[in-house]
This record gives structure tokens, C-alpha cells and sequence, in this order.
């Protein structure tokens, strides 16, 4: 929860400050850079702590082959659903229409 | 590329771990992520306000709000029975499943909860991004807009692109931004959630 608050805070000061100075334009190459180089950063230390954690170092394989299977069954998912979701908003406005049709 | 240069820094830094090199780092590796990760989100949320300031952010449609949280609930719905299969609890298959493609920001936060399911999250969330470059320019040929985006999760930009490459439908980039932008927000929030029940 606090974890969750501190994002918020975070993000919300963030769009703000964006929205509201002209100082920051969103095509900045140098905050581009600046992230990229922050992403390599925790990547790098998220490997040195996985690599010198024995526990997880034993699980790779059957933690990897967890996330594959996991990513499949979430892309489909993701899929299904919005698929359901369209088709009914598309069934309801064209009901909709329908109605006024006949009238 | 980029993907690849990713999972080269994230090798290099599993070698140095198994080998012993930059030991000195382990007390303060923790904060060291956390923080950058704060520094991060600011960073990005300050591009997103500049966006909307300069007439670049999409408008946010009901409908688009609607496919965006469809996308999340997709997801953690087709997690839950997985775990019957998967050496992971339901709760855990939805946290991994719950980085929606971010493996930056998703990584890092499931790291503090699990060390070893932040390795499927990494892996979920990378072959995610992957497997939607090459899947969506497929089902945009035979689906519309909204279902081939939700396949890409928080990360549509580089597979819508290959998708508009595809279809020559450019708008198909502009509305996986803002789809994507608004998963992309969730995402801090929902494995907070997630984790702390």
C-alpha cells in the first residue's frame, strides 16, 4: 500500500511538472538516454542479486519456463476478453440502431 | 535490439553474481533498485505530461479505458488457472502475469516480495513483448484494434509498429500508446495489490 501511494505521488508530480513547464519537452533525448541507462542499472544489479542468490539460481530453468507458459496464457487472455468486450458494445449500439430503425 | 542488449545486461549481471564479482554491491542493491526505479517513473511521467502539453497525447475514449482494464483483467484471469499446472499459487501466477509486459518497473517491484518468481516475471513479461511483435501484424489482418493491442499488454509500442507496418494502419501506434499508457499505470498499483494481500 505505501509502496503503491509513493507511485502514485511520484507519477502524479511527474505529469504534472510535464504538463505544466516548458522546460521538458517529451521527444528529450537526454531523458531517453537517462532511462535507458537507469533500465541497464537495475537490470544489472536485479542479475548480480539473482546470480548470487543460490535459491533462485537453482530455480532459473522452472522459473523461465513459468514465465513463458505464463505469457501465452495472458496474451490470450487479454485476448479473449477484449474480444468478448468489443463484440458486445458493437452487439449493443448495433441493437441500438436497430431499434431506432424500426421506429 | 534493444531486448537483446537487456537480457545481455541482465546475463552479465547473474555471472557476476554466481562468480562472486562486486560482492561489495549486496547491502545496498535493494535501495539501489528501489530508487532508480522511483527516478524512473518520474522521468517517464514527466515525458507523459509534456505529451499531453504538446497536443501529442491521445484522448482517452471510455471505450479505450474499457479494453484497457478488459487487457488487465485477461490477464490475470488466464494466470489463475495456470497455477494448477505451474510450480507457482494462483496469487503468484497473477503478480508474474501482472507486470503486463513492463519488465523494467515489474522486475524490481516483484524482487522485494520473491526473488525467484521476479525471474518469471522477467521472463513473462519479456517473451510477452517478444511474441507480440511477431503476433500482432498477424491477427491485425483478421481482428480489429482493440484484441490485437490487448495482446501486447503495457508494451505495444514496438509491436504496434510492426503491426502498422503490416496493415498501413498508423493509428493502430497512437491507440496502442494510450491503451498501453494506461496498463502501464496500473501496473505499480496492481502488484502492490497483489502482493500485500
Amino acid at each position: 500500500m505505501k509502496i503503491m501511494l509513493i507511485y502514485l505521488v511520484i507519477m502524479g508530480t511527474g505529469i504534472a511538472l510535464g504538463y505544466k513547464s516548458r522546460t521538458f519537452s517529451s521527444k528529450s533525448k537526454a531523458r531517453s538516454r537517462f532511462q535507458t541507462v537507469c533500465l541497464w542499472i537495475i537490470l544489472f544489479l536485479l542479475g548480480h542479486q539473482l546470480g548470487a542468490n543460490e535459491e533462485v539460481a537453482a530455480s532459473v530453468s522452472s522459473m523461465g519456463l513459468t514465465g513463458l507458459v505464463l505469457s501465452l496464457a495472458a496474451m490470450t487472455g487479454s485476448f479473449l476478453v477484449v474480444l468478448a468486450l468489443r463484440k458486445a458494445l458493437e452487439g449493443q449500439k448495433s441493437a441500438r440502431s436497430g431499434e431506432e430503425d424500426a421506429r | 535490439m534493444m531486448i537483446l542488449i537487456l537480457v545481455v545486461v541482465l546475463a552479465a549481471g547473474f555471472a557476476c553474481g554466481r562468480l562472486g564479482a562486486l560482492s561489495f554491491l549486496g547491502p545496498y542493491e535493494s535501495d539501489i533498485i528501489l530508487y532508480t526505479l522511483y527516478v524512473m517513473c518520474f522521468a517517464i511521467s514527466i515525458s507523459l505530461g509534456a505529451q499531453y502539453r504538446e497536443g501529442e497525447g491521445e484522448k482517452l475514449s471510455g471505450k479505450a479505458l474499457l479494453y484497457a482494464f478488459g487487457t488487465v483483467a485477461g490477464t490475470l484471469l488466464a494466470a489463475v488457472p495456470m497455477s494448477l499446472f505451474l510450480p507457482v499459487s494462483a496469487k503468484d501466477a497473477m503478480i508474474a502475469a501482472s507486470g503486463m509486459g513492463w519488465y523494467s518497473l515489474s522486475t524490481g517491484l516483484v524482487y522485494t516480495y520473491s526473488p525467484s518468481l521476479s525471474v518469471a516475471t522477467f521472463v513473462c513479461c519479456v517473451s510477452r513483448e517478444i511474441l507480440a511483435i511477431f503476433l500482432m501484424p498477424l491477427l491485425i489482418k483478421r481482428f480489429r484494434r482493440p484484441e490485437v493491442v490487448s495482446v501486447g499488454g503495457s508494451a505495444t509500442i514496438n509491436s504496434c509498429v510492426a503491426a502498422a507496418t503490416v496493415s498501413g494502419d498508423n493509428s493502430i501506434v497512437l491507440y496502442g500508446i494510450l491503451v498501453g499508457t494506461v496498463i502501464s499505470l496500473m501496473v505499480p498499483f496492481l502488484i502492490g495489490f497483489l502482493t500485500g494481500l
